[in-house]
Formats: C-alpha cells, structure tokens, sequence
C-alpha cells in the first residue's frame, strides 16, 4: 500500500478545525429537504484537496449486504449516488484499500457489516447507509489507526426500515471524530450505540430527521475519560411528523483531567404532535478534574407531547456502597460492580457480540487503571 | 443473640439514639413502634453500620463479638440482614447476579466454594415462590423501576435466599397495598425458624396481626420507653404515642 506523503499537521488540523466547527455551530442549523440524502457541505471538498492518501478498509458481513466504493465524488452528491461506483471487494472479509479524499462507501442490503477503518494517515470517510423498505442492516464500525480521522456516515432509512449502528472507538489516536445524518421514514427504527474510550478527543456529532409519521431514534452513549481525553457529544434530533419516539442517553465516566460533553437538541415541529422523547445525561465524576458539561435543549412547537430531560453529576454512590456491604460484600468489590453496572447499561445496547466484547474489555480495562491509580 | 446496651448514636451533630438497650434471644420475634423520628431507623442503621451514623456511648454484642468493631459486610456475613425501607436502585447491575454474588460471598466467608450461575438459578427459583415474584423480576436491573411493593418483596427474596441469623424488618409494610402486605408478611412468617431472630420496626399495629411479636417495643426520643407483649401494640394504637411521649419527658 502506498502512503503518499502530505502534510499531516494541516490535515489534522484541517479535520480537526472542520469537526469542530460543525459540532460548535452546528452547520445545519436549517437544513433543507436535499439533506435527507446527505449535505455535502460538511465534508472535505474533495476538489480543493490535493492532498491523497490510502487506507485499508475492512469489511466483513452477510452475503445479503452490497458495500460498494464510490470514486468520483461529484458535487451533485444528492443526486441518487450518481457516481462511478464499483462492488467493492466481492467477497466478505476482503481488505480493500480505500483513497483518501475521492472515495466513499456505500452499504446496502439487509444483515450485518463490519467495518474496520485502519487509517494510517489522517482521514475523511464518507459512508453512506441506505435501508430499504422492511429491511434491517446492522452496521458495526471499529476505527483502528492511530491517526486522526473524521467518518461521515450518512444513512437513509425507508419506511418500516431498522439500521442499528454500533460504534466502538478505543484507538490513541488524536483525534477521532463522527458525524452522522440520518433520515427516517415512517415506522423507521434507527439505533445507534457508541463507546468511546479514546485518549485523545472523540466526536460525535449524531443529526436525526424523523420526516415520517411513528419513527423511533434510540441513541446510547458511553465515554470513558481518563488523563486529558476529551469527548463531545451532540446530537440533533427533529420530530417533524406525529407519533416519533426518541431516547437519548448519554453516560460518562470520567477520572484525571478529563472532560466531557453533552449537547442535546431535541425539536418538535408544530405538526409532531404525539412526540414522545427523553434525554438523559449521567455523568460520574471520580476525579478532583474531571469535568462534565451537560445542555440538553428542548423546542418545542406542538402542544401535545411528552419530553423527558435530565442530567446527574455524582460520584459513586454512598448508598448503593451501604447496600451492597450490608448484602455481605466488600467495599472494593461494590465499587467494581456498581462502575461496571454504570457502563454495562450503554455496552448493553451494542448489538454485536463481537464488539459488545471489544466494549466489556475497554470498560475492565478502565477500571482498572482507575483501581490502580 | 443481640444485646445493646445504653446505646448513644448521631448523625452530624444530632443525637438520634439516646440510651438505648435492647436484648433479642435466639428465635424471638421483637416489634419496635414509635413515632415519626424517634430514631428506629436509625437504629437499624446502626445496627448494619451505616457511615453517617457514629456511636459514641455504649456497646452492641452480637453472637458473642463486638458488633461496631465489624465492618457493615463482616456483619452480612455474621448473618446479619436489613430489609431497607427505602431498597436502593442500581442501575446496570443484573437482580439476579447481585443476589448470587451476596450469596456467594457468605459461602467464600465460611470457605465454600461459590455457586455457579446454573446452580443459582436453580436456587432462586425454590425462593420466589415464596415472595410470589415472577421470574422476570430476576432479569431487571436492582430494583430499578420496581413497584414499592415489589421492591418490599425483592427484600424478602433476598433475605430468603441469605437465611440470616437476624432479620431486621424496617417498615416492610410502608407502601404496601394489602394483598402485598399479606404476602410479604406470610413470607416472613415462612422464614421464622427456632433460631432465627426479628426486629419488626413498623408504624402500624397491622402488620403485627400478620406477623405476631413476642415482644412489643415503644421507642421515644432515641430509646425504648416501654415494652410488653402483643396487646402493647393494640394499646398504642389505640391511645398514640402522646401519653408515652409525656412520659418519657417527665423522667
């Protein structure tokens, strides 16, 4: 594989400022009808870059699942993936080696696909999910490199359709950071579970359109932060038609100098009447340092609808300790199942056994530093 | 099995537990009543060594040991219990697992070999018939977003399954409708052997024709001003706690 050289400082830096900057601003504030496919706005135009590089991609799913490469980004990108776009790699479980700045993914099909990213250089992916009416598409992704990287992952879901996204981060790289677009039919089910237990800075930046009637969001978080990591969550999520359904619930764990953040929007347009959803930040702090910020935000329009907010800072409590000693078990033990049973209700939520693994062992793994420090 | 002896216990700054002294034999079945803030609680806190509550005059013995030299576990697993009047939610933390792993931390003190999960289940299955829970209850999470009912009634499965020397009772019946209370009740009355032992705390002389006592406590003002048998409970409900509140302050 060849790497081609680039200024990687810029690039970073480059991935880092645009991230940023949609997570602060959030650049869709209005977004209009063309983004229920995508909004290329937000991506690196590949045209002003002259800078390439390489990457391996790898993907393992059902025989069901279609992944094909998109080169030639046009600027057109709305217009049905009107691309050149080639099968990529035939056979599950094929390494494919994916060109920085002109290339996408597109998944399709119905199943399970399991995407490794392993970037050697600082990277900008494009992945585009669309589900088909009725259909279910599972779609796990694993960032292994140890350099900066940015994973655009724009997903469609037709009416009756079900995408589950789970999404484990546990690289050293510096920074780490996606952004998801997703637009719901009716009756649609989009869940997406993430555990990020990266040492440098992760960014999930999660918009959600529910434009048809009875849609649900599910999205679950778990940060582990330890020295000076530092995690962002926002997420966006618009009822724009009656009967939706969302939970959101953003956990952290967080020691050393570690600071996290949750930022939650949840908007109900006039017509949502029905609207039924929650957000919940639970964050706990085990460090003198460690900082949690919590805004979770309602807008609401429409007169008839339940939503749910709250946030707790807490370190480990006294009373569930007390609980568990009168139960005949030690302090130390208490301590390790009560973090443990903080984290497992996020890791519950990932849906694939394989990375449920990879979560449990990122989770004893933190603990453990933390009952070692 | 439990002596106390002119107990002196607070919180912060505040004396709850002002004198007290209290002896349970093997087997006995001991209802404590009182008013609101007269420190039963408390003493039940004490009793399983709550950290916010310091002891500073007076002596428990339990089973021949010092029980305020014990940590809160080496109590449990003394065979100690406390049924909380308020159960604790746990979040993430499986209700079957966690009764499992009490239970196994009993069998490790005395040098058994732990149970596995198959086992376990097993086990527990016999136990909550006796609570008449179902067994999804076991799936859930400690606790979380249980009925205050059930929650009353995951206590006694626990205690069920921790077959402990000494059972402290505190407000088993508070928020129980009466079918629930009738259960919980009857499973207690299940659980009484020749050995094991009972403080009852409760508010209400109902509860105490479901569980019938030996002996009835009236605790004012962080100590106990009067003890007697059953009919002790029907005369407070029916004159209140006024006149041996007065009492107690006239001494």
């Amino acid at each position: 594989m060849t790497v081609m050289t680039m200024n990687s400082t810029s690039t970073l830096g480059k991935i880092a400022e645009l991230a940023r900057a949609q997570v602060e601003t959030g650049a869709l504030a209005q977004p209009s009808e063309e983004w229920r496919y995508t909004d290329s706005s937000i991506w690196v135009n590949p045209s002003e870059s002259s800078e390439s590089s390489e990457f391996p991609v790898q993907w393992t799913g059902t025989e069901s699942i279609t992944v094909r490469r998109a080169s030639e980004i046009s600027d057109d990108f709305g217009d049905q993936f009107g691309w050149n776009v080639t099968e990529l790699a035939g056979n599950p479980g094929a390494v494919t080696t994916l060109a920085f700045a002109n290339d996408a993914l597109i998944v399709t099909g119905h199943g399970r696909v399991y995407l490794a990213v392993a970037a050697t250089a600082p990277t900008h992916i494009p992945v585009v999910i669309r589900v088909a009416e009725g259909d279910r598409l599972e779609v796990s992704l694993v960032s292994t490199g140890a350099v900066a990287g940015h994973t655009c992952i724009s997903v469609h879901l037709a009416a009756n359709a079900e995408c589950v996204i789970n999404e484990v981060q546990t690289n050293s790289a510096p920074l780490v950071s996606s952004t998801y677009l997703v637009v719901q039919a009716s009756k649609s089910h989009f869940q997406w579970a993430g555990v990020d237990g990266l040492t440098g800075v992760g960014i999930r930046t999660i918009r959600v359109r529910q434009i048809g009637d009875e849609a649900k969001t599910v999205l679950t978080a778990l940060n582990l932060g330890a020295k000076k990591s530092e995690n962002y969550i926002h997420t966006h999520v618009e009822h724009l038609a009656p009967g939706g359904e969302s939970r959101q619930l953003v956990k952290s764990v967080l020691t050393g100098q570690s600071v996290s953040e949750f930022k939650g929007l949840v908007y109900v347009a006039p017509r949502a009447q029905k609207t039924d959803s929650s957000q919940s930040n639970q964050n706990m702090i085990l460090s003198e340092q460690a900082r949690a910020l919590s805004r979770p935000q309602l807008s609401i329009f429409a007169d008839d609808v339940k939503c749910a907010h709250g946030a707790t800072m807490s370190q480990l409590d006294a009373d569930q300790i007390y609980y568990l000693q009168t139960r005949g078990v030690n302090p130390a033990d208490a301590k390790a199942v009560l973090m443990t049973g903080f984290a497992d209700e996020a890791v519950d939520q990932l849906s694939m056994d394989s990375l449920t693994a990879i979560a449990r062992e990122t989770v004893r793994q933190f603990f453990e530093s933390i009952s070692e420090s | 099995m439990l002596q106390i002896n002119n107990l002196i216990a607070q919180i912060e700054d505040q004396t709850i537990i002002n004198g007290l002294s209290l002896t349970i034999n093997p087997g006995e079945v001991h209802a404590i009543m009182g008013p609101n803030g007269s420190g039963k609680s408390t003493l039940s806190k004490v009793l399983t060594g709550h950290p916010h509550y310091t002891v500073n005059g007076g002596s428990i013995q339990y089973d021949g040991q010092d029980l305020l030299e014990m940590d809160p576990e080496e109590r449990a697993i003394a065979g100690i219990f406390l049924a909380f009047q308020y159960p604790v939610e746990i979040p993430g933390v499986n209700n079957e697992s966690f009764i499992r792993m009490a239970y196994n931390a009993k069998r490790k003190a005395r040098g058994e070999s732990e149970v596995d999960a198959f086992d376990f289940a097993q086990l527990i299955s016999e136990k909550l018939k006796l609570v008449e829970m179902d067994e999804e209850f076991l799936s859930r999470s400690v606790n979380q977003g249980f009925s205050g009912g059930e929650k009353k009634r995951n206590e006694i499965l626990q205690m069920a399954v921790l077959e402990p020397k000494l059972a402290i009772l505190d407000e088993i019946d508070s928020g129980l409708d009466i079918d629930a209370l009738r259960i919980v009740a009857e499973a207690v009355n299940k659980l009484r052997t020749p050995d094991r032992s009972f403080a009852v705390i409760t508010h209400y002389q109902r509860l105490l024709t479901y569980i019938v006592p030996d002996v009835v406590h009236i605790m004012v003002e962080g100590r106990i001003v009067r003890s007697g048998g059953r009919e002790l409970a029907l005369e407070v409900e029916e004159r209140g706690y006024d006149w041996l509140t007065v009492a107690a302050s006239a001494e």
